[in-house]
C-alpha cells in the first residue's frame, strides 16, 4: 500500500502540487495524466524520493519516505524510480550497465545473467548490448534505460513518461506487455505518467488526474465514465475532466469557420 | 590513489633496479662536480651548494626507497599478487612468497652504500636512514589505515609526528623511528593475519598492475568463471542517475564521534610537530597563515560541497524569500559546521592578533576546525537519506549521456 498524504510542494513561489492525497493498492497499475506542466512529474519525484515536500508525506507499507534512513533504505530496496531524463555511464556496454543495476538492486547473479538476457532479447537490443551506450540511438537508450528499471526485479515501479523519448512501436508493444504481466501476475505496483490518453485505456487499473497542482480524479476507467457521464472512448472521458472548455471552443471555431 | 601510484611506479621502475637508478643519479651528478673543479679549479668548499643539492635529491630517492620496500611486494598494493596469493594455502605464519616486506640484512647494506656515498664533512650521515625508515613507515601505516588495523595506524601515525618534531635533532629523530620499528613490524604481522581482507575492492579492481599468468583471461567469461566476481570486476564507479543518488545500498559514509576526534587530534599534533621545528621565519610565516586560514576555508568549502552537490534547498532563493520560508531547518543544518569552522578561524586570527603563541594556537585552530568538519551533524549518509532536500543530479557530459 503507497500512501500519499496531503502533499505540498513548491519549487519557488507558486504552488506545483496542493494537497495532494491518494492511497494505492498492491498490484494495481496506476497511470498519471494530466496536461505538460501541471504536476505529474512532481508528483512521481515526491514518490521517489527525489523531493522533499513542504507539506505531507509518502509512506510505502507504513514506512515513511525520508522518515529515517532505515526506513529510506528498505523504501529504496522495494522501489525502483525511472525518470524521464535519466543519466547514462557512457563508457560502458548497456549489458555492463544492466549487470550493475541487478547487483545494485541485490538480483542473484544467474537469475540476473539470464534477465538482462531475455530484457536484451525483447527489446532487439541482443547485438547492441555488447556496444558502449554512447554508441546508441535516443530509442536504444530510452530502451536501455527501461530495462535498467526493470531488471532490478523491484516491486513498486515509478516510471516517468516511459512511452516518450524515440520508443519505436516494438519497444512500445514489450513494455505494455511487460507492465501488464508485472501487475497481474507477479503482484508488482507500477505507477507511470503519460500525457497521451490514448496509451491509458489499455493499461491502468486506476487513473489520477492531476490539473492545476490538484488531483481532479482518481478513479477506474470506468468510474471516470461514469463521473462525466461519458461512454466514448477513455480519450473523450478525459477531455471533458481535463479540458471541459476545449470541445465548446473547438465547436465554436469550427462553427464559425464554416460561415 | 595510493595504489594506483604504486602499480604505475613498479611498471616503471622495477624495485630491484631502484638502487641503480640512484647510482645513476649519483655518477651524473659527481661527473658535473669533477667537471667543474677541473674546468675552473674549484676547491670543494667552492661547490658546497652543489653538494647540498646532490645530497637533497638522494635523500628524496632514498625516502621513495624506504617507500618502495614497503609497497612493491605488498600483496595489498600489488592487486594481482594479492588476487593470486588469496587463492594459495599461504598464511601469515609462512615467509610471503616473493619477498617480505620487514627489513632484512640487505636493506642495511643498501643503507650503508648509501651512507658511503654521501659522507662529507658538511653532511649528517644520520639523514639516511631516517628518511628511508620515514618512507617506510609511512606505506606501512596506509597499509595498516586500509585493512582496519587501526590500532597500530593510530600508535604509527601518532609516532611518525614524533619523528617530525625531532626533525632537526636526526639522532633523536632516528631513535624514535627504532622504537617504531617494533610497532610497524607487530601491524603487518596482524594485518597479514586477517588476510585476504574482505573488503573486495582491495583485491578487484580495473587499474594496471603488473600482470601475474593467467590474469589476461580476467574479462572473458569461461566454465570455471565465479561469475560475482566476473561481473563485480565489470560493476562500473557510477550508474548515472538515478541509480547513483537513489541506491539502496550506499556504502557507509562519515566517520564515528571517537574516530573524527582522535583524527582532529592527530591532525594537530602533527601541525605542531611541524610547527615546534626551528623553520625559516618566512615559511612559518606561510604556514600558520595557511593553518589560520586557508585550511579553515578549505574544509568549509569542501563540507559544503560535499553535503550539497547534487542535493540542494528544496525551494529556490526567490521562493523563499516571497514565501518568508527564510529559514528551511530540515536543510539549513548542513550550514551549521561550515559557519562554525568560519568562527574557529575568525577566533584564531584575533587570538593571533593580540600575541598568543602561534607554536600552539595554529594547530588548537587546525584540529578545532578538523573537529567541526568530521564531527559536527548531520551524518552524511543521515542527511542523503533524511535531510529536506531536492537531489538535483549533476553529472560530466564526457562520462555520462543524458537522455
Amino acid at each position: 500500500m503507497i500512501r500519499v498524504v496531503d502533499v505540498v510542494q513548491h519549487y519557488g513561489v507558486r504552488p506545483v502540487l496542493k494537497q495532494v492525497s491518494l492511497e494505492i493498492a498492491a498490484g494495481q497499475m496506476v497511470v498519471f495524466v494530466g496536461p505538460n506542466g501541471m504536476g505529474k512529474t512532481t508528483l512521481l519525484n515526491v514518490m521517489a524520493g527525489v523531493l522533499s515536500p513542504q507539506r505531507g508525506f509518502v509512506e510505502y507499507d507504513g514506512l515513511r519516505r525520508r522518515g529515517s534512513t532505515a526506513d529510506e533504505i528498505e523504501i529504496r530496496r522495494r522501489v525502483v524510480f525511472l525518470p524521464d531524463h535519466p543519466w547514462l555511464p557512457n563508457n560502458f556496454t548497456g549489458r555492463e550497465f544492466l549487470q550493475a543495476v541487478g547487483r545494485l538492486y541485490e538480483v542473484e547473479d544467474a537469475r540476473l545473467m539470464n534477465h538482462v538476457e531475455r530484457l536484451l532479447t525483447v527489446f532487439e537490443l541482443a547485438k547492441e548490448g555488447d556496444w558502449p551506450i554512447r554508441s546508441y540511438s535516443n530509442g536504444q537508450q530510452k530502451k536501455i534505460a527501461i530495462c535498467s528499471a526493470l531488471v532490478t526485479e523491484a516491486p513498486i515501479l515509478l516510471l516517468d513518461e516511459p512511452f516518450s523519448g524515440g520508443l519505436d512501436p516494438a519497444g512500445i508493444m514489450a513494455l505494455k506487455c511487460i507492465l501488464r504481466h508485472l501487475a497481474k501476475n507477479i503482484g508488482a505496483t507500477v505507477i507511470l505518467t503519460t500525457p497521451v490518453p490514448e496509451l491509458v485505456e489499455e493499461l491502468a487499473d486506476r487513473i489520477v488526474v492531476i490539473r492545476d497542482g490538484k488531483l481532479l480524479a482518481y478513479d477506474t476507467p470506468d468510474g471516470l465514465r461514469q463521473r462525466t457521464g461519458s461512454t466514448g472512448p477513455l480519450t473523450e472521458v478525459l477531455q471533458k475532466l481535463i479540458f471541459p472548455e476545449a470541445m465548446g471552443n473547438i465547436e465554436q471555431y469550427l462553427k464559425e469557420a464554416n460561415r | 590513489m595510493i595504489r594506483f601510484l604504486s602499480g604505475r611506479i613498479r611498471t616503471w621502475v622495477w624495485p630491484s633496479s631502484f638502487p641503480a637508478i640512484m647510482a645513476l643519479f649519483y655518477l651524473a651528478y659527481e661527473a658535473m662536480i669533477a667537471y667543474f673543479r677541473w674546468q675552473h679549479h674549484f676547491s670543494r668548499g667552492d661547490l658546497q651548494e652543489f653538494y647540498g643539492q646532490r645530497d637533497g635529491f638522494m635523500l628524496l630517492l632514498v625516502a621513495v626507497a624506504g617507500a618502495l620496500r614497503a609497497g612493491s611486494f605488498h600483496p595489498l598494493f600489488w592487486t594481482d599478487y594479492g588476487r593470486w596469493l588469496a587463492r594459495t594455502p599461504w598464511r601469515v605464519s609462512k615467509p610471503l612468497p616473493l619477498r617480505p616486506i620487514h627489513l632484512m640484512p640487505d636493506d642495511i647494506a643498501f643503507l650503508l652504500v648509501v651512507v658511503l656515498l654521501l659522507h662529507h664533512p658538511y653532511f649528517d650521515v644520520l639523514r639516511v636512514p631516517l628518511l628511508f625508515l620515514f618512507g617506510y613507515f609511512a606505506v606501512v601505516c596506509v597499509s595498516l589505515w586500509m585493512t582496519d588495523t587501526t590500532v597500530f595506524a593510530w600508535a604509527l601515525t601518532f609516532g611518525l609526528g614524533l619523528v617530525v618534531r625531532f626533525w632537526m635533532v636526526p639522532w633523536a629523530a632516528l631513535a624514535v623511528e627504532a622504537l617504531l620499528y617494533p610497532v610497524a613490524l607487530f601491524g603487518l604481522r596482524r594485518s597479514l593475519t586477517d588476510f585476504p581482507w574482505s573488503k573486495p575492492d582491495l583485491l578487484f579492481d580495473r587499474r594496471p598492475g603488473l600482470k601475474l599468468e593467467g590474469s589476461k583471461d580476467r574479462g572473458k567469461l569461461g566454465p570455471s568463471t565465479d561469475v560475482g566476481e566476473w561481473l563485480a570486476q565489470k560493476q562500473p564507479r557510477s550508474l548515472g542517475w538515478p541509480f547513483d543518488l537513489l541506491r539502496p545500498n550506499q556504502p557507509p559514509m562519515g566517520i564515528s564521534w571517537p574516530a573524527g576526534m582522535a583524527v582532529s587530534l592527530l591532525f594537530g599534533w602533527w601541525v605542531y610537530a611541524v610547527l615546534a621545528n626551528p623553520l625559516d621565519p618566512e615559511l612559518r610565516k606561510v604556514l600558520q597563515g595557511m593553518g589560520l586560514t586557508m585550511f579553515p576555508l578549505m574544509l568549509a568549502f569542501v563540507r559544503i560541497v560535499r553535503y550539497c552537490m547534487n542535493y540542494s534547498s528544496p525551494i529556490s532563493l526567490w521562493g523563499r524569500l516571497l514565501t518568508l520560508r527564510w529559514i528551511i531547518v530540515g536543510y539549513d543544518k548542513v550550514f551549521v559546521a561550515p559557519i562554525l569552522i568560519f568562527a574557529i578561524s575568525a577566533v584564531g586570527i584575533w587570538l593571533e592578533r593580540i600575541g598568543l603563541d602561534q607554536t600552539i594556537l595554529v594547530p588548537i585552530v587546525v584540529g578545532s576546525a578538523l573537529l567541526a568538519f568530521l564531527n559536527v551533524g548531520p551524518i552524511l549518509q543521515n542527511w542523503r537519506h533524511t535531510g529536506n532536500h531536492r537531489i538535483s543530479p549533476r553529472y560530466n557530459s564526457k562520462t555520462h549521456l543524458k537522455l
